[in-house]
């Protein structure tokens, strides 16, 4: 689920709305990023910030 | 409602930036996206990542996308990660989260954060490294400014969490996101 999907759902639609448009436009490029080939683990990122 | 600080560690920055979490990182994902809107929206809440913990994410973003071996293509979603926590975190037009720089005043006293650790009870896995402690001790500092309540280290180092519970008269609050909720989120 994309981030602006997920927020929509748990703040609802007109809440989500009423955010600024530019933090909107923000979730919008974080939403933009690529995604990795496989989901990303916990034990994943701590082997990977040691 | 006081104003709350929030300090992100590498792990919980890493969380946020990743496309498709699994498990406890899409629980931690899922907290800071709604902490991020709910600040925005009551303009109570501060965001800061300690300028060390960038090249820290970097690092790990790099192992991250090319583990499995070098691709153009691996490549390029690394590149478009890293300029993307540059726009996100140090630029003026989008600043969700701003840069908190480390000085000496947050060396002073750091030996107190690496003794809390070791005396931690029922003390398991490895001790705390070099990295967390300046995190706790820049927590620390800006517990200074905005009162040690109200100053609190997003996490999914669960060490690094247990550090500062067990010793909260002296460290900011610190909140394993894979197994707490965020306070004023």
């Amino acid at each position: 689920m994309s981030s602006k999907k997920f927020l929509i759902s748990a703040m609802g639609r007109k809440n989500y709305l009423n955010l600024s448009k530019s933090f909107r436009e923000n979730i919008d490029l974080l939403d933009k990023l690529p995604p990795t080939a496989k989901p990303v683990t916990l034990k994943q990122i701590e082997n990977a910030l040691k | 409602m006081g104003q709350y600080c929030y300090l992100f560690d590498a792990s919980a920055l890493v969380a946020l930036l990743l496309k498709n979490p699994d498990g406890d990182v899409k629980i931690a994902k899922g907290k800071i996206l709604k902490l991020l809107a709910n600040g925005r929206k009551n303009e109570n809440s501060l965001f800061f990542v300690p300028n060390i913990c960038m090249a820290e994410v970097s690092s790990a973003l790099a192992k991250i996308f090319l583990a499995d071996g070098y691709t153009e293509q691996r490549e390029n979603s690394y590149r478009q990660h890293v300029e993307f926590l540059l726009e996100w975190v140090s630029s003026k037009k989008r600043h969700v989260i701003q840069t908190y720089a480390l000085k000496r005043s947050h060396l002073v006293d750091i030996e107190h954060i690496f003794i809390a650790d070791r005396k931690l009870p029922g003390r398991k896995g490895n001790p705390l490294s070099g990295h967390d402690g300046i995190i706790i001790a820049m927590g620390r500092v800006l517990g200074r400014t905005y009162g040690n309540g109200n100053v609190i280290i997003l996490t999914l180092d669960g060490r690094m969490a247990d550090v500062c519970v067990h010793n909260r008269d002296f460290f900011p609050h610190a909140i394993d996101l894979a197994r707490q909720e965020i306070p004023g989120a």
